[in-house]
């Protein structure tokens, strides 16, 4: 019976579908290349000690590490070669079918917005193939000394590796914000799951207890956190996390990007949590809803399977989308209030390093303004300083809402492609008048 | 009953369990702090001597207190040692770092190389000022002698000693004009000196809130009662610094509101213009790309518009006018077109409107040869229904899509206030930022139960609004 549900399902929805995943490979790629790669570099190392190689001989262990991040990055963009493909075949299926380049436009927004956020994390990807042995002995106080001016003129400069190292910086940064970003999509989505997960339990006789009593802990917490502004709540929980952290004695600041993403997910956790409680909501008095229980499928089936997967599922990505790039400017905005605001935390150092850090750094400022009133650089290096890190903020927070928007274009179209017909339907029943034409249209567009 | 009830959970149970709770969560992070060594990073005048000349710099000093002993040790944070050593690799550095209390080192300015003596020259009348609270900030007009300008600069910020003493320096070339106190309670005092002769003896009587120094501990609960009994001051003092913040997040989001609106109208016209045959009522689903207006690229170009505001603000900070009207304004600009919160406006009123057309009255209502727009009136007729012009596709679309638009504007307020919070750090406007930090930074429990507290009120106080206001529209609907 579970198939006769599923002809409900609109068939355009594959291409929400497939882009689903393809950012989902997106958001997990890097973590995959760098894990792989890392992997890489100690099986080098453990061949390089078991043979016993001379160090002469050192750039075997580089070779092999070059080739799999070589070989990694193809497979990337083997994945973002499908996506262009696949867009493709939509842009040019849709040109002939509707000759309506608006439309065309609109569902090839997310096309560009990927094309954006790839071209954003670059530098993660250069300094996989560029700088290897320098990221995994990371110095974050050589990292963000970078940005000293001092530094410049005095220290590496003679040495040469200015450059590298601000290379290093940036590609670092950026994988901080990256693992920010996970860190904070990962607890949305989980927050979607607690959603569905009680909705599932509500239904159930045996459970229902666990319902109330997880209910009473979850709905006062987001509540809350829908009423007070997401910066405001991280501002406050974060130092509170930072001094926990100082009495546990683990001031790491290399650990601290992972707390800032989760607490800034658990910010955003009630917008999936009250999207995926309202998609249960709407589609529970639907008709294959209906059917489905009247033949006994299961609650649990019916909302994980034919609600959330095959109904609700590119709204929540498309939600997730949102939060990967509010927590952006988040994070920028929780970096410019901490730098501004004078907040000392109890921990020495910068609180996490990452893009926004960078922003907000007084020599980036500096540079800035400097620029604004003369038009001019000091050094060239300079202008890779300051527009760097705007580039790859400014691209990935467009790209992720250039997708949103694409998403959510292409969702309300189709949308008002099934309203159209099923009221041209009930119009023509009732006045008997275009009755050949909505079904021939009926005809072309299912 | 129901109502009542309703109220009570939202304005006194609620909020009670969520400060309480906050407060749990503070109180015990917080407390054991106190016995432990503090460890505070803070920019300092600190003295280098090295081989042949002496350094005066504005460096980075970390302040480590011991609370059992009450010892303070100063001494450079690693960074900053390892970049002097790396600057100087072969001067001997002799850090003498030099207490932030030392009364000469405010008025110096950051002279690198120039040898201590000459900088003390600059320095000639000393001013004691003795206070009975704490203070938080010191600000002292002087009026420099040579141009008749005054300045506000000379002296900003000085060390106050346990017998609420303050000392600070003044140029040699400048005069006292007046002097602005902050106390620890945010309590701006001005006290003009209209004569200055000598060395000067001021003491202050602030007339002020009867709030306890915090040198009186309380216990666990008693603390927290404390707080609630004093809410209204603490609110008092909170709305202070909120009125500034709100009224800038509700400017811009007035103006963006309008705008997207205008603009979503005036998309969707000529959308509707261009598929909708003025011949019959039927909706065509291809555009007439020959009646189709030249401006919709505009419009799809708007859509695009996702700049960061903080990006905005940065580019603006050249420009920024010397008066804070304007600052104002382009803050409020700069909110209201950044963040992607016009573009998402913009497409959801677009999404709405276009969601609207496909509903039965409207096919029934072109059936009739309804107009789409009213005939020979503007476009605030169709807007505002309550006028008694003739009806409309449009008028009927946007009084029922309202509601939704309601819901929308509710929504996006808090994303609205956190985005006003860091322009405000960016522009340095004294609203909800300066309050949001002090609370931080200085660990003040009673702030930030009284910000999210006020938060929480507000902001549920204008979702009960927003309801309310959504049951109006719905039942002025459904009786029409």
């Amino acid at each position: 019976m579970s198939n006769n549900t599923e002809v409900i399902i609109p068939a355009k929805i594959i291409i929400n579908r497939r882009l689903s995943g393809l950012f989902f490979v997106l958001l997990i790629f890097p973590f995959i290349a760098i894990s792989i790669n890392w992997l890489s570099l100690q099986f080098s190392k453990w061949v390089n000690s078991i043979l016993s190689i001379s160090e002469s001989f050192q750039w075997i262990v580089f070779l092999f590490v070059y080739l799999t991040s070589l070989l990694l990055f193809a497979v990337f963009l083997f994945f973002i070669f499908l996506i262009f493909s696949s867009f493709k075949t939509d842009f040019f299926s849709l040109l002939k079918s509707n000759d309506n380049k608006v439309y065309v436009f609109n569902t090839f927004k997310p096309c560009i917005g990927l094309l954006l956020i790839f071209f954003g994390f670059l530098p993660v990807y250069i300094m996989m193939l560029k700088e290897i042995l320098p990221f995994f002995q990371t110095d974050i106080d050589l990292l963000s000394r970078i940005f000293d001016s001092a530094t410049y003129s005095a220290h590496l400069r003679e040495k040469g590796s200015y450059l590298n190292t601000l290379l290093i910086a940036f590609s670092y940064a950026t994988l901080n914000s990256y693992w920010i970003c996970l860190f904070s999509v990962s607890i949305a989505a989980l927050a979607g799951f607690i959603s569905a997960s009680l909705e599932v339990l509500r239904e159930s006789k045996r459970y229902k207890w666990l319902y109330y009593s997880i209910n009473l802990i979850i709905k006062p917490y987001i509540q809350i956190v829908e009423s007070i502004p997401a910066i405001i709540l991280i501002c406050i929980i974060l130092p509170v996390i930072t001094i926990l952290l100082y009495k546990l004695g683990t001031i790491n600041t290399g650990y601290l990007c992972y707390f800032v993403g989760i607490v800034i997910g658990m910010s955003c956790a009630p917008l999936t949590f009250r999207l995926v409680e309202n998609q249960i909501y709407i589609n529970k008095n639907k008709d294959f809803v209906k059917n489905a229980k009247y033949h006994g499928v299961k609650w649990s089936r019916i909302i994980w399977q034919h609600i959330i997967w095959k109904n609700a599922f590119p709204k929540i990505v498309n939600e997730l989308i949102f939060i990967w790039g509010f927590t952006f400017l988040v994070e920028t905005g929780l970096c410019i209030l901490y730098s501004r605001g004078n907040i000392s935390l109890p921990i020495i150092g910068n609180i996490h390093f990452s893009l926004g850090n960078i922003l907000t750094t007084e020599d980036t400022r500096t540079i800035l303004i400097s620029f604004l009133n003369t038009g001019q650089f000091t050094n060239s290096l300079e202008l890779v300083k300051l527009l760097l890190p705007f580039i790859i903020t400014l691209l990935i927070i467009s790209g992720l809402f250039i997708i949103k928007a694409g998403f959510d274009e292409a969702m309300i179209d189709r949308q008002l492609e099934f309203i159209k017909i099923e009221e041209l339907i009930g119009y023509d029943l009732l006045i008997h008048n275009y009755l050949n034409k909505s079904t021939n249209c009926l005809n072309c567009n299912l | 009953m129901k109502i009542f009830s309703k109220f009570m959970l939202i304005y006194i149970i609620n909020p009670l369990i969520i400060t309480f709770g906050i407060y749990l969560l503070l109180h015990f992070t917080y407390l054991d702090l106190n016995d432990q060594p503090q460890i505070k990073q803070f920019p300092a005048t600190i003295c280098i001597k090295l081989n042949e000349q002496i350094l005066i710099e504005d460096l980075s000093v970390i302040e480590i207190t011991n609370t059992k002993n009450k010892q303070i040790f100063y001494k450079l944070d690693p960074i900053t040692a390892e970049r002097l050593e790396k600057r100087y690799p072969d001067d001997d550095l002799q850090k003498n770092i030099l207490k932030t209390d030392h009364p000469i080192f405010n008025t110096l300015k950051k002279q690198s190389g120039k040898s201590l003596v000459d900088s003390f020259q600059s320095v000639s009348q000393r001013v004691q000022v003795k206070l009975n609270r704490e203070s938080k900030s010191l600000k002292v007009r002087s009026i420099e002698k040579s141009l008749y300008a005054q300045s506000f600069e000379n002296i900003e910020y000085c060390y106050q000693n346990e017998n609420f003493e303050i000392y600070f320096d003044l140029k040699n070339n400048s005069e006292l004009k007046d002097i602005l106190l902050n106390t620890k309670e945010n309590d701006l005092t001005k006290l003009v000196i209209e004569s200055y002769i000598g060395t000067p003896e001021i003491e202050f009587n602030l007339a002020g809130l009867n709030i306890i120094p915090k040198q009186n501990k309380h216990s666990f609960f008693t603390e927290y009662f404390f707080w609630l009994k004093n809410i209204h001051i603490h609110l008092l003092e909170f709305f202070k610094y909120f009125k500034l913040t709100v009224l800038i997040s509700f400017c811009a989001l007035i103006i963006m509101t309008l705008t997207s609106f205008l603009f979503a109208i005036y998309a969707f016209i000529e959308e509707i213009n261009s598929r909708w045959d003025n011949s019959s009522a039927e909706y065509s689903r291809d555009i007439d790309h020959e009646n189709r207006s030249k401006f919709i690229p505009f419009y799809l170009l708007i859509s695009y518009f996702f700049i960061p505001a903080f990006f905005l603000a940065y580019l603006c900070i050249p420009w920024l006018p010397s008066q804070s009207l304007w600052t104002l304004i382009i803050a409020i600009l700069i909110i209201a077109f950044g963040d992607g919160y016009f573009s998402g406006m913009y497409q959801q009123i677009l999404y709405s409107l276009q969601n609207e057309i496909s509903q039965k009255y409207i096919i029934a209502a072109r059936a009739k040869w309804m107009e789409i727009r009213t005939p020979g009136f503007g476009l605030i007729n169709d807007i505002a229904w309550f006028t008694n012009s003739a009806p409309s596709v449009l008028r009927h679309i946007i009084r029922n899509i309202m509601p939704s638009i309601l819901i929308i504007i509710n929504n996006r307020l808090p994303f609205i206030v956190g985005t006003t919070i860091v322009v405000e750090a960016i522009f340095k406007i004294h609203g909800l930022f300066e309050y949001l930090t002090s609370a931080i930074s200085n660990k003040e429990t009673h702030l930030i139960l009284t910000l999210i507290l006020f938060c929480y009120i507000f902001f549920q106080t204008l979702s009960l609004g927003t309801e309310k206001l959504i049951k109006i529209l719905n039942v002025e609907n459904s009786n029409e």
